[in-house]
């Protein structure tokens, strides 16, 4: 028989009455409790605790009292089991919202998180949008010529050194094709009547359509005078003119759309001859390549003479 | 007809888990059985939990509607009876907290009575030979429990008057085996300097 010290048995005194020691464990403390006066009073302690507990159990004392309501708790509960299963989903519906006073609080937490969420998206969409000016916006054009962003020149392939051409891209390579105009410019014809002529820099983009329009230059000549107001609604007309243009457009020499820089000039001129009436010439002018004349350039309006169409040598 | 003694703990699991799917399939007969079964134990536990009779009874069918509502998930991983035990120390725990935040008042806690007498186990003292187990004993003890904070004395009741393992303690509790040895440890202590303090 193993015997133990009072440290020892001291730490297993309350597994030892509860008999949550192991076997060995249990009469080497049994052991050393016999010869232990102060650790056998202990256990005796707490067993004066347990039997204290167990001996006045408030239970006992209300047993008398609360004896035909526990033996009724059956019959409660199974009542309360029916009613429950009893109840109209209606009225389980309207039990949900009995207690009220959580609604205000809980509506306004969903407005907030909504507005959060809104506002949360609202930054997202603006911070998703690329500014015209931002590096990335031009290092995106940079790297798509041909785009909106970027367009190219007719005149691209005066401006590669030819012992670098083969490395170019056949794109940039020059070759491109003219926009053609389509339609008859018929859109000129409600323009005012006034001698003037009119410089403004476009982009033909892959689509066909005038992108990106500027007035260069404006020179009104002839006799009349003109107020400022008129002359202003003249350049919107004409820029709403321009914008409404379309075109076939440009094309690489494997047939892809590239967008091109575009100038126009655009002269009214009265033609003073036998008949009564002046005639307008408008010419949007495309700057092609050395040698090229663009097709349809120079726009016929009906009921006028044309005037004669007028080139400009290719800018940058 | 079998001599009920003779019956084996693996014909008590059958009959445990026949009354279980009795219930779950919505017998009444098997509610009214398991409740007969289980309700001197519930109400027991919720008297010496809450000390209220009236609020004991509530608190037991509270309890019953519980096991009845949450049968179907019960999954038989403890005995029944320690699966209701759990319910029980649950929802007394929540109307010990409701009660409380109700009624903040001056108790003295026993482990603050412990901090300012000592670690009775350390000093080597013993209660008199002169206290003896009586009804005054048994009334200042459970005066005392009543002061312990609620897991202590939960665990000493489970342990002393309902007489389970730890391993049946730790599962009602919600706790390691570890823990509950230390909330029996730390609660007797408290017991016997209670029992000291009153008769030096």
């Amino acid at each position: 028989m193993t015997y133990v010290g009072c440290n020892y048995a001291r730490e297993r005194l309350e597994g030892f009455l509860d008999a949550e020691l192991s076997v060995e464990e249990q009469i080497a403390v049994e052991s050393h409790v016999r010869w232990c006066r102060t650790c056998a009073a202990r256990i005796e302690d707490l067993q004066l605790i347990g039997m204290s507990l167990r001996s006045g159990s408030p239970a006992l004392h209300a047993e008398g009292d609360v004896e035909p309501a526990v033996s009724a708790l059956s019959s409660r509960v199974l009542l309360r089991l029916r009613a429950e299963q009893e109840e109209a989903f209606g009225v389980r519906f309207r039990d949900l919202f009995a207690d009220m006073h959580l609604l205000w609080p809980a509506l306004g937490a969903t407005l907030a998180v909504a507005m959060c969420a809104g506002l949360a998206l609202g930054v997202l969409r603006r911070a998703s949008v690329e500014l015209p000016e931002s590096l990335a916006t031009r290092l995106e054009a940079m790297a798509n010529p041909g785009s909106e962003l970027n367009p190219l020149s007719p005149d691209n392939r005066a401006r590669v050194d030819p012992y670098f051409a083969k490395y170019v891209d056949s794109d940039r390579a020059g070759g491109i094709s003219m926009p053609r105009v389509l339609g008859d410019g018929g859109v000129f014809e409600s323009i005012a009547r006034q001698d003037a002529m009119f410089t403004m820099n476009t982009v033909v983009n892959r689509e066909g359509r005038i992108a990106n329009v500027a007035l260069i230059k404006t020179e009104r000549t002839g006799t009349g005078t003109v107020s400022g107001a008129r002359a202003n609604d003249v350049e919107a007309l004409l820029f709403d003119a321009v914008r409404q243009s379309r075109f076939a457009p440009a094309l690489t020499p494997v047939g892809r759309a590239v967008a091109v820089n575009m100038v126009w000039l655009i002269v009214m001129t009265t033609v003073q001859t036998p008949a009564p009436a002046g005639s307008v010439g408008i010419a949007p002018l495309v700057t092609p390549a050395k040698g090229t004349q663009p097709a349809g350039a120079g726009v016929a309006l009906p009921g006028t003479r044309r005037a004669p169409p007028r080139v400009l040598s290719p800018t940058a | 007809m079998k001599n009920a003694s003779a019956i084996g703990w693996s014909e008590v699991a059958t009959a445990e888990a026949a009354l279980i799917e009795r219930c779950t399939a919505g017998d009444e007969s098997a509610y009214a059985d398991l409740v007969s079964a289980h309700q001197r134990m519930v109400y027991t536990l919720a008297v010496h939990l809450l000390r209220d009779p009236e609020e004991a009874l509530d608190l037991s069918q509270e309890v019953f509607l519980r096991v009845f509502r949450t049968l179907p998930s019960f999954g038989g991983r403890s005995a029944l009876k320690t699966w209701i035990y759990r319910i029980v120390v649950n929802q007394a725990r929540n109307r010990q907290r409701w009660w409380r935040r109700r009624h903040r008042s001056s108790q003295v806690s026993l482990d603050d009575h412990l901090q300012r007498f000592g670690d009775l186990e350390s000093t080597g003292e013993v209660l008199p030979d002169r206290l003896l187990a009586g009804k005054e004993t048994s009334r200042l003890i459970w005066q005392a429990l009543d002061r312990l904070p609620f897991d202590q004395r939960t665990a000493l009741i489970l342990r002393e008057v309902d007489g389970l393992r730890y391993d049946e303690i730790a599962y009602s509790l919600g706790v390691a085996i570890g823990t509950v040895k230390s909330r029996l440890t730390r609660a007797r202590q408290a017991l016997r300097a209670e029992l000291l303090g009153l008769h030096p």
